[in-house]
């Protein structure tokens, strides 16, 4: 039966003689044959049904697996947001720091520079002070001499009064002596003229030098005074030195920390960088894996087609295989 | 004179219309596409222009809305003619697309390569291309393409065509070529054009985003008879918040469609059966996973298409159109029309027709509007 149905390769001939074969069959076995056939195609439609199947759960999956690809991709592109947005947060805190630094450094010149002169200036009032203190030696010395200038002054009184007094014994002994002591009391009365004169003389230095003593205690009062005003001045000058050196040692912890803040972001910001690069490293191994995917869209695409094509194909059979059981093409 | 030439007619008298279009025609044509409305007598028509371009092929297709110069029109008559310099053509009959297009297999394989097209090439794709029109109404088109697909040794052919239709009557459709009339078969025309083509692809359907998963259906019926393990009418109307009753008046609408990556395969449902089974447009496979579909704006949409379309072309020479039956029904209900006539108005020599299906390389598919377009 059929042996010709078997036989390669086909060509003209070979379909000739299977024809004559077909031709040449009895009822039961072009029955047999035609019920093979119905089985066949059945068993065809069956199995084509289940490749479809097959392949819609095949797309159902891939759809699945892209649809979280797809939100892993959306959650990567978040995450690398996020990032850029930490690394632009962290570039603006570098710059504040900078600038703060940048502050502090001119912040910390400042302060010495105030120190500085506070130190200059403390310098100059100590010259002030030493020409204070100098001076007030100097009244002293002056005072002493005043004072022995007084001592002289009487000294010299005293031998004016002595000279007066022998001057008056003289015009005395003078009187006694007569007409021959007239000469000598002129002299007399002149010493005694002069030793007034002298204690008259006298009166004034002393006159003066009080005045000048006076002159100079007053000059001491005021300078002590001064020099009061110098040393407190100094003292405010020193308490302000000390808040200076406070302010630069704050400033310098500033520095220092602001140093620190600048290495902890620079810190942050290369490991976010390298955060970033694995990010797009996984990004990109996400987009293969959806290329991929679209791939296999592609051949589940094939695939459906090739399952359209066999349906249409099976449905052609069966109407092949009912015409010949009709006997006839409808 | 372009390589290409197109032209339609509104007026009822079937020879004044016939004048009026041929008229417009290369003289001496190598191809002529007539697409007519169920008012002319397709016979008459047929012998009108197989008398006046003898030399030619000549294509006949009944539509259900026919495309012109100016867009869309209805009760026409729109014709496309393609000049010698366009570029080599065979055409073939195939007498039985319902049943046994099997037949008509060995007439398709030598019509491919009497054009030269060498079927073995891995580079398919540039050896040409194929119209084909089938007949509506037979549930044909799927076993057409796979015939017709068949002659190849690789994928990728590139195939353009619609299903012949009857103005909504559904009733009989019929293709014709070179004077021969099928009710039941189809037309395919082989073409290895001078000029460069392109096909795109129109449809204004989004996903909604809810899944159905066709859980009993017989693909070569075009009949699902199980949603989700339940009747199919009855999961469908849930899933768009309707009653049954009220459901074939979203079919326009909501139609469904496989996601195949970016790229939507629409199956528009056809009618409710008794027993809450739903008739396609297309064959729908059991276990698919289907997406529940919404519109988008018509016109922007076509805005967007026409924009990517004549991108391609520095000169467009013409364009060739098929339009789904629903589409049409649609922007008929939504008076869009003339806003959408005034975007096609824009491609150079345009005919085409609303068909009961588009067909695009292997596969059959619906609610879309195919576009081709010859140029340089």
């Amino acid at each position: 039966m059929l042996k010709q149905f078997f036989i390669r390769p086909k060509d003209e001939h070979h379909e000739e003689a299977l024809r004559l074969e077909i031709n040449g069959l009895k009822k039961e076995e072009r029955d047999m044959i035609l019920n093979g056939m119905f089985d066949l195609i059945g068993l065809l439609s069956t199995a084509n049904e289940k490749n479809a199947k097959a392949d819609s759960l095949f797309i159902e999956q891939i759809t699945g697996i892209k649809k979280s690809l797809a939100i892993q991709q959306q959650a990567l592109n978040d995450s690398r947001k996020g990032a850029e947005r930490i690394v632009s947060e962290t570039e603006h805190v570098h710059e504040i720091t900078k600038d703060v630094e940048g502050q502090g450094k001119e912040n910390i010149r400042l302060v010495a520079e105030g120190n500085n002169n506070m130190t200059k200036l403390f310098g100059q009032m100590e010259k002030v002070m030493a020409v204070f203190n100098r001076l007030e030696q100097s009244l002293k010395d002056v005072q002493i001499e005043t004072n022995n200038i007084m001592a002289f002054t009487k000294m010299i009184s005293d031998i004016a009064d002595q000279t007066n007094l022998l001057a008056l014994n003289a015009s005395i002994e003078a009187a006694r002596a007569g007409e021959h002591g007239k000469g000598f009391a002129v002299v007399a009365q002149e010493v005694r003229k002069l030793a007034e004169q002298s204690k008259d003389a006298l009166v004034h230095i002393r006159t003066k030098v009080t005045d000048i003593v006076g002159r100079m205690e007053l000059l001491s009062t005021t300078m002590q005074h001064e020099a009061q005003v110098v040393s407190e001045t100094q003292n405010m000058a020193n308490y302000t030195m000390t808040f200076f050196e406070k302010i630069e040692q704050s400033e310098k912890l500033l520095f220092t920390n602001m140093s620190a803040i600048q290495q902890a972001t620079n810190q942050t910001m290369s490991e976010v960088t390298a955060f970033q690069i694995q990010l797009l490293a996984i990004m990109e191994a996400t987009q293969i894996s959806i290329e991929e995917i679209n791939e296999l869209y592609a051949f589940s695409q094939d695939k459906f087609y090739n399952a359209n094509d066999i349906t249409s194909y099976i449905a052609q059979l069966y109407y092949l295989a009912e015409a010949v059981r009709q006997q006839r093409l409808s | 004179m372009s390589d290409i030439l197109s032209a339609l007619s509104t007026t009822r008298d079937t020879a004044q219309a016939f004048r009026e279009v041929s008229a417009q025609l290369h003289k001496e044509p190598s191809l002529v596409l007539f697409f007519t409305s169920t008012i002319h007598s397709f016979e008459q028509l047929t012998s009108y222009f197989n008398e006046k371009y003898s030399n030619c092929d000549v294509v006949g297709v009944t539509t259900t809305g026919e495309i012109g110069p100016q867009g869309f029109s209805q009760h026409s008559l729109s014709a496309q003619s393609y000049s010698k310099d366009f570029g080599q053509v065979q055409a073939v009959l195939m007498n039985n697309i319902e049943k046994y297009p099997i037949f008509d297999r060995t007439k398709v394989l030598q019509s491919a390569k009497k054009l030269g097209i060498r079927l073995e090439s891995p580079q398919i794709d540039k050896e040409g291309l194929a119209f084909i029109f089938p007949t509506g109404l037979v549930a044909g088109e799927e076993k057409m393409l796979s015939i017709v697909n068949s002659i190849f040794h690789h994928d990728g052919f590139p195939i353009f065509g619609g299903t012949a239709g009857d103005d909504e009557k559904f009733e009989k459709t019929i293709v014709s070529l070179n004077g021969q009339q099928t009710g039941k078969g189809g037309v395919v025309v082989f073409i290895k054009p001078y000029l460069e083509f392109y096909i795109q692809k129109e449809n204004i359907f989004k996903s909604t985003g809810i899944e159905l998963k066709i859980t009993k259906a017989d693909p070569e019926k075009r009949i699902v008879y199980e949603i989700n393990n339940e009747s199919a009418a009855r999961v469908y109307a849930r899933a768009l918040g309707v009653s049954e009753q009220q459901l074939p008046r979203y079919f326009m609408k909501n139609p469904l469609g496989r996601c195949f990556n970016e790229e939507l395969l629409i199956a528009s449902p056809f009618r409710v059966e008794s027993n809450g089974a739903i008739a396609f447009y297309c064959q729908v496979y059991q276990d698919a996973v289907v997406e529940l579909l919404e519109p988008r704006d018509p016109v922007e949409t076509l805005q967007t298409t026409l924009a990517t379309f004549t991108s391609k072309f520095n000169r467009l020479e013409g364009v060739l159109a098929c339009n789904c039956i629903l589409r049409k029904l649609q922007f008929q209900e939504e008076r869009l029309f003339p806003a959408l006539n005034s975007e096609l108005s824009q491609l150079p020599n345009l005919a085409g027709f609303s068909s009961y299906g588009e067909q695009l390389n292997k596969s059959l598919i619906n609610q879309t509007l195919l576009l081709i377009g010859f140029g340089k």
